[in-house]
């Protein structure tokens, strides 16, 4: 097994939310609570979910653009709460991130070429010269060409935005970029050149992605590991073979049998009620309120992560060694 | 077969801008027949949503139909007025709209906005006017009618709020429902369930529905035909298992393949060469001539005539016009 180039353990994020209300109690939002992954070098690991899930917070708290409230993000084995400015400085070159609106993620006062500078020059990385050559560059490796330099953001299409975007992100040489909701806003046809872009990307400078996306199509054809999330918590991580054709978790069951492309609707599982509120969740399993396999232990105990024979692990009861025993 | 509900013939939309005039639609032909869901796909920009508003007559104000013919149960709704349209829409021909928080009036409350169609439309006293409206407020699935009838939009979750849309819309049993994009703003889960009450609603109230969506997946688990649009044309029609099966129009194809699924992982995703053509990008002959591999000398030129080639399966492509020529 090859090392893993980032470990989330155990992490936290609660939102504090002013209420407003006369109790004086502070109410919270349990964006995540209690995530333990790690990353692999060269791995497209995808992040999937419902909104509200928590799968956006796990990215920032990745990159530390947001504190985790407790738990640690390891980078090639060290904290990274622990490094020094300099260092922090470094690191940020090897992360970055392409969020899933370009319109909103890229200055709309400055030009391509202003926005592809920016970060070599706050890296302070080689002269004028080179800079220009290594923005045209990156340009060309994302379909672009010269002409682009000197336009802004509004008079490009969604597709170019996202792959300036894209340059924007690997103009820095990164090993780790996050891709949070990245070809979601795109039709069809422009989604498949960015997923090829990325692909290839991907292979040339041996990326690895934390790819986040609600869309289960394309996260069963562009990552080679999958996390459901739900309510801030992981129900099953496993290889994409795996996860996607037989997934265990009865949320990750239904959330696998609605993808409509494939699926006969005699098939597909439909849960009932909606995602319950995140400041509030469900005790016990968070799924716990929807779960058409709900056993009693289910609403008091919450289960606690069982691997299922190489990288599979799922938290759910039914699966749990107990519940075995009982059963038999 | 059947007379058809409704029928649109060789209608055209033009936009006026300061710059002159541009056609956003042009020859659109179909009919929807009594108990028919007719599926329109394509991707942003390509005139499903404005197909909608004209048949609505909703269109903004700078457009206008120029030419063609739309005949609701044999009569022209082209001619009416504002008068007679306030009889139609609502009551005869009513619309969903894909996000229910514009739709919906923040200010007003629940029940006041279903049953508000009621007052327009029908008789019915009040109390029984707020019996009608808890009966659909149930038969859409809302939870706790008595007292969402009282609530107000905010108070309610998105799937939620859809589903007030979906009271609204059905409430005075109209005989065809415009669906544009319904469930494409909500999470996985929630579009499983609002999908399935469209279903329901197909099976038992054999009303007519016009759904529009750029999810083949959507497509394919709704409507019994669908129709492909392309910068403001319709480039291909069939039922739905035919069209997924054996697309014929070099558009159709290169957006079925160039959907991702874990069957292609691994594989480069199938792209369409460049983009959707905005209104004043859009030249005479084939509307995709630009973009197709497989383009002849006169696509550049002569527009390809409709062309049925079996059952309800037609085309417009000179790759299927007789020796690839046309007759008009």
């Amino acid at each position: 097994m090859k090392e893993p180039i980032v470990q989330v353990e155990n992490v936290f994020k609660h939102y504090k939310q002013s209420q407003g209300n006369f109790s004086g109690r502070d109410a919270y939002v349990k964006a995540v609570n209690g995530v333990t992954f790690s990353l692999y070098e060269g791995e497209s690991f995808g992040l999937v979910g419902e909104s509200g899930s928590g799968k956006s917070t796990i990215g920032q708290v990745m990159l530390q653009l947001i504190q985790p409230t407790s738990g640690v993000v390891k980078y090639k084995g060290r904290d990274v709460s622990t490094f020094s400015r300099k260092e922090r400085k470094a690191w940020r070159k090897d992360v970055q991130i392409v969020f899933q609106d370009p319109y909103s993620s890229l200055n709309p006062k400055k030009t391509v070429g202003w926005i592809l500078n920016e970060p070599l020059q706050i890296h302070k990385i080689g002269d004028k010269s080179y800079r220009k050559q290594k923005i045209m560059q990156t340009l060309e490796e994302v379909g672009l060409d010269a002409s682009y330099l000197n336009r802004y953001p509004h008079e490009l299409s969604g597709g170019q935005r996202q792959r300036v975007a894209i340059a924007s992100a690997i103009i820095l040489n990164p090993e780790l970029i996050v891709i949070d909701e990245g070809v979601s806003a795109l039709d069809v046809s422009v989604q498949a050149q960015i997923l090829n872009l990325l692909k290839s990307l991907q292979r040339k400078y041996h990326l690895t992605y934390l790819f986040i996306s609600h869309d289960l199509n394309v996260v069963q054809y562009f990552c080679d590991r999958i996390a459901v999330m739900y309510l801030g918590e992981l129900m099953e991580i496993g290889k994409t073979e795996e996860l996607g054709t037989k997934p265990k978790h009865p949320y990750a069951e239904a959330l696998f049998s609605s993808i409509l492309m494939h699926n006969e609707a005699e098939n597909r599982i439909v849960l009932e009620g909606d995602l319950p509120n995140p400041s509030n969740p469900p005790a016990g399993c968070p799924f716990h309120s929807r779960c058409i396999h709900k056993m009693d232990i289910c609403k008091t105990t919450k289960p606690a992560n069982q691997y299922l024979g190489g990288q599979h692990q799922v938290s759910c009861h039914l699966y749990s060694e107990n519940q075995s025993i009982q059963n038999a | 077969m059947s007379t058809p509900l409704l029928a649109v013939e060789n209608m055209n939309v033009t936009f006026q801008f300061a710059d002159g005039k541009y056609k956003a639609l042009e020859d659109i032909t179909f009919s929807v027949f009594p108990d028919e869901v007719i599926g329109i796909v394509g991707e942003s920009g390509c005139g499903k949503s404005l197909t909608s508003q004209a048949i609505l007559g909703i269109l903004p104000d700078n457009a206008a139909v120029k030419q063609g013919k739309v005949s609701y149960k044999e009569k022209d709704l082209l001619k009416y007025n504002e008068r007679e349209w306030q009889q139609v829409r609502g009551k005869e021909i009513s619309i969903i709209f894909q996000e229910p928080m514009t739709a919906l009036n923040p200010l007003l409350t629940i029940g006041k906005q279903i049953s508000e169609v009621l007052k327009k439309h029908t008789n019915l006293s009040k109390s029984e006017r707020k019996k009608r409206t808890i009966e659909m407020m149930q038969e859409v699935g809302l939870p706790r009618a008595e007292e969402l009838y009282k609530a107000y939009p905010h108070q309610l979750s998105g799937g939620m709020r859809q589903r007030v849309v979906i009271a609204i819309a059905l409430i005075a049993e109209p005989d065809l429902i415009i669906a544009d994009e319904p469930t494409t703003a909500l999470d996985v889960t929630i579009q499983a369930q609002v999908l399935e009450l469209f279903r329901k609603i197909k099976l038992q109230r054999k009303s007519s529905m016009i759904f529009i969506s750029h999810d083949w997946g959507v497509i394919r688990h709704v409507c019994d035909r669908v129709l492909v649009m392309y910068a403001g044309h319709i480039v291909e029609e069939g039922t739905v298992s035919e069209i997924l099966k054996h697309p014929k129009h070099p558009y159709t194809k290169g957006l079925i393949q160039s959907i991702p699924d874990h069957r292609k992982r691994g594989m480069e995703l199938y792209t369409i060469p460049g983009k959707v053509p905005s209104l004043q990008e859009r030249k005479g002959g084939c509307p995709f001539a630009d973009r197709c591999l497989e383009r002849m000398e006169q696509c550049g030129e002569l527009y390809p005539e409709s062309r049925l080639l079996e059952g309800t399966h037609a085309v417009k492509c000179h790759l299927y016009t007789k020796s690839g020529v046309t007759t008009s």
